[in-house]
């Protein structure tokens, strides 16, 4: 990861989730918030593939917490094995406290519940980049 | 002395003969052995003579030490005691299926829930005979048997069996003794109604868990939706006509979400965003959305007492009790009133259905809903909780707010109780913990000088962004004079950070214009989508030329000019709070005259 990321902007995201419409959907609210550089998984196991040839390429990671193959839990133990600290934004259909507590206890940065705007997710960027600077 | 009953008169009678034989043998025995001697030839006619004498007082004692040392002395025997400690009633059949006693119990018990039932007077033992028949019958018709089995296979049928009736439930338990049969009958309408809600609650559980799986799925179609509309709203011009297409999307979907909340309250998925709210406060605010729900013809009477605090989420709250409202409006069908009512009430008046540890532990707040409607009948009082379920025509309920308001009872802590009667009305009684923390509700003063600077804002919270340190620690100095407490960030990308961090509400927030990373701008913009509820006030050194600002301010915004004074904030939190300050002292109009002349 990137060390010095400076505005927003520059920032450069691997999106995970396995809804095609919700994955463009992201790159587009993403694309809003001004964040151009941004790579795609449609599931776990290619996101980790991804990951192991270019971890070198992405600061953040928004990923979709129910999966098929690879759940969002095991993706995320599987990177923080490799890097304790890429920020992990986990994006969740349900909201309720049981799923942002096990989130929480599993180590994600941050977490957005769905549906949410593109305000929304730029605050939440904004936030783990915040959290990550200090 | 006590009555004796029949089977105890067949006892005593059965026996009396052969004790009172052995007694007069006794007696004779002991005569002939110490007077004797005496008689010497007439012995036998002696012993003839004394005989019978010796059988009556035999009988006459065994008598009187049943009736007497047995049935008076211990009036209240080891049966006794059971059933008056268990609550059950006893019947005894002889084996042939007739009916030979029925304890006192048993017949209070069916006699009450009988008697109930067909609203007249009757005799309790033949009342319960009938009741039995059709089970007695029916074992003889499936099996065939002599009937003399039929009390027999009369365990298999009824044996641990729960008999409804009515609002009662009885079990039935049979023993089988010697020469009798005996049939307890408990009441167990307790045990049964402890079941029942038991029951309610894992079925609640259950579609609790299947609602929080479809809300899942739901949102994310939504979002997919609410996402794409968004986009084409950027790519149209703003007199395209499709605008107005685009807008009905978006409301349809704003629909569409709160009605995932509402499925994701009613499951066990807790919110979480918990306030200390003063509720009588909290009653004038709702009191203001709900009359706009009510048609002319329906009052809306609200009683409530001040500085009674409980913790809830607010929007859920409200939410919950306008669901309430909404279905006592519904329920009225011409004119009628709303009363909505409040009152603590001590822990030994509280109702049974909350847990005596509860009971014990908090104090609780009373929060009823009134209506004079057309009220429900059992059947639907009875399911008025479960989700989907509503008596409202197609399209008018989606039977989701009792639900709701069922799942934020149980996530406050609370309990919600349900009264009815047909053609006469409805209570609904929210039973709502009161806070620990009572003392951090919100509230205006004003200070000892009277004038605007002195107004206190006590516990209101305050997210004051500016990048000059300095500048920041004079005006969160200022703000904290007024009683409020400030969150502190030193640009947009903090105040983001402090308000993720900050679980409570943030009443206002009062921003730098111009700031690095993140400008006031922005953040206002953000703000406004993640918490709508907060209400914003920009600072800038450019307050009157907005040319000169590198920012585009919107035009309805309050902007204030650097250097920020105190009475000017205040004079900006009270209108804003929609405080009418000359209820508070009488301060000036020309103040807020000034202050609309700042708002652009």
């Amino acid at each position: 990861m990137a060390n010095n990321i400076g505005s927003i902007e520059n920032l450069r995201v691997l999106m995970v989730e396995d809804s095609n419409e919700a994955r463009a959907l992201l790159r587009n609210m993403l694309s809003e918030i001004g964040i151009h550089q941004t790579f795609e998984a449609s599931n776990g196991k290619e996101a980790l593939l991804f990951m192991d040839n270019a971890f070198d390429f992405v600061d953040m990671i928004i990923c979709d917490w129910n999966m098929p193959e690879l759940s969002g839990v095991e993706f995320l133990r599987q990177i923080r094995s490799v890097d304790p600290s890429i920020p992990f934004l986990m994006v969740t259909g349900r909201n309720d406290m049981e799923s942002v507590v096990e989130a929480k206890t599993s180590g994600v940065t941050g977490y957005i519940r769905k549906p949410y705007s593109a305000a929304e997710l730029e605050v939440k960027l904004r936030v783990i980049l915040k959290k990550m600077a200090a | 002395m006590r009555k004796i009953n029949k089977l105890q008169r067949r006892r005593l009678l059965k026996r009396l003969i052969p004790v009172s034989l052995v007694l007069a043998l006794l007696m004779e025995l002991f005569s002939l052995l110490f007077f004797a001697r005496g008689y010497d030839e007439d012995a036998t006619l002696s012993v003839a003579l004394h005989f019978p004498v010796f059988l009556i007082l035999g009988a006459a004692v065994y008598i009187l030490h049943r009736l007497y040392f047995q049935s008076y002395l211990s009036t209240e025997t080891l049966m006794d005691q059971t059933i008056r400690v268990f609550q059950f009633g006893y019947l005894y059949f002889d084996r042939n299926g007739k009916l030979i006693e029925v304890s006192e119990k048993g017949g209070e018990l069916l006699a009450s829930v009988l008697a109930e039932q067909r609203g007249q007077a009757w005799n309790t033992l033949n009342e319960f005979c009938s009741y039995l028949e059709p089970y007695m019958l029916d074992v003889a018709e499936e099996g065939g048997k002599p009937r003399e089995l039929e009390i027999e296979s009369l365990p298999a049928r009824l044996n641990g069996r729960i008999l409804h009736v009515d609002d009662q439930y009885l079990q039935v338990v049979i023993e089988y003794l010697d020469e009798e049969v005996v049939l307890f009958v408990v009441d167990a309408t307790e045990a049964q109604r402890q079941k029942n809600s038991l029951y309610q609650t894992q079925k609640l559980e259950a579609l609790g868990q299947l609602a929080g799986g479809v809300a899942h799925d739901f949102n994310n179609i939504l979002s997919i939706i609410d996402g794409y509309n968004r986009m084409i709203e950027k790519r149209l011009d703003a007199d395209d006509e499709a605008l107005t297409y685009t807008q009905r999307i978006r409301q349809s979907t704003k629909r569409g979400a709160s009605l995932t909340k509402q499925l994701l309250a009613f499951g066990h998925h807790k919110t979480s965003k918990i306030d200390t709210i003063e509720l009588a406060a909290f009653l004038d605010e709702q009191g203001r959305l709900l009359e706009a729900l009510l048609d002319a013809s329906v009052r809306l009477i609200i009683n409530k007492q001040k500085h009674v605090y409980v913790d809830c989420d607010r929007d859920a709250l409200g939410q919950a009790i306008m669901n309430v409202v909404i279905n006592a409006r519904d329920a009225i069908p011409e004119d009628g009133n709303v009363i909505i009512n409040m009152e603590t009430v001590p822990s030994h008046r509280l109702p049974h259905f909350i847990p005596k540890n509860d009971r014990d532990a908090r104090d609780f707040v009373c929060l009823s809903v009134i209506d004079n409607g057309s009220g429900m009948d059992a059947e639907t009082k009875s399911r008025i909780f479960d989700p989907f379920f509503t008596t409202k025509k197609v399209g008018k309920g989606t039977g989701l707010g009792l639900s709701m308001v069922y799942g934020v009872m149980r996530d406050m802590g609370g309990y919600v109780d349900v009264q009815s009667t047909m053609g006469v009305g409805t209570i609904i009684k929210f039973f709502l913990p009161c806070s620990l923390q009572a003392e951090q509700g919100k509230s205006i003063s004003l200070g000892t000088s009277g004038d605007e600077e002195s107004i206190k804002f006590n516990n209101y919270t305050v997210l004051l962004a500016e990048d000059e340190p300095d500048l920041l620690e004079v005006t969160a100095g200022m703000l904290e004079e007024m009683g409020m407490s400030v969150l502190r960030a030193q640009n947009g990308n903090d105040a983001l950070l402090v308000q993720e961090e900050h679980d409570g509400t943030i009443d206002f927030l009062v921003t730098d214009v111009v700031m690095p990373e993140l400008n006031g701008v922005k953040l206002a913009e953000l703000m406004r989508e993640i918490r709508p509820e907060t209400k914003i006030i920009m600072v800038s050194g450019y307050p009157t030329d907005q040319t000169s600002s590198r920012v585009d301010i919107p035009a309805d915004q309050i902007l204030l000019g650097k250097p920020v004074m105190a009475e000017d904030l205040a004079r900006i939190f009270t209108r804003l709070l929609g405080v009418d300050t000359d209820r508070l002292d009488g301060a000036s109009r020309g103040g807020i005259t000034q202050w609309q002349a700042m708002q652009r």
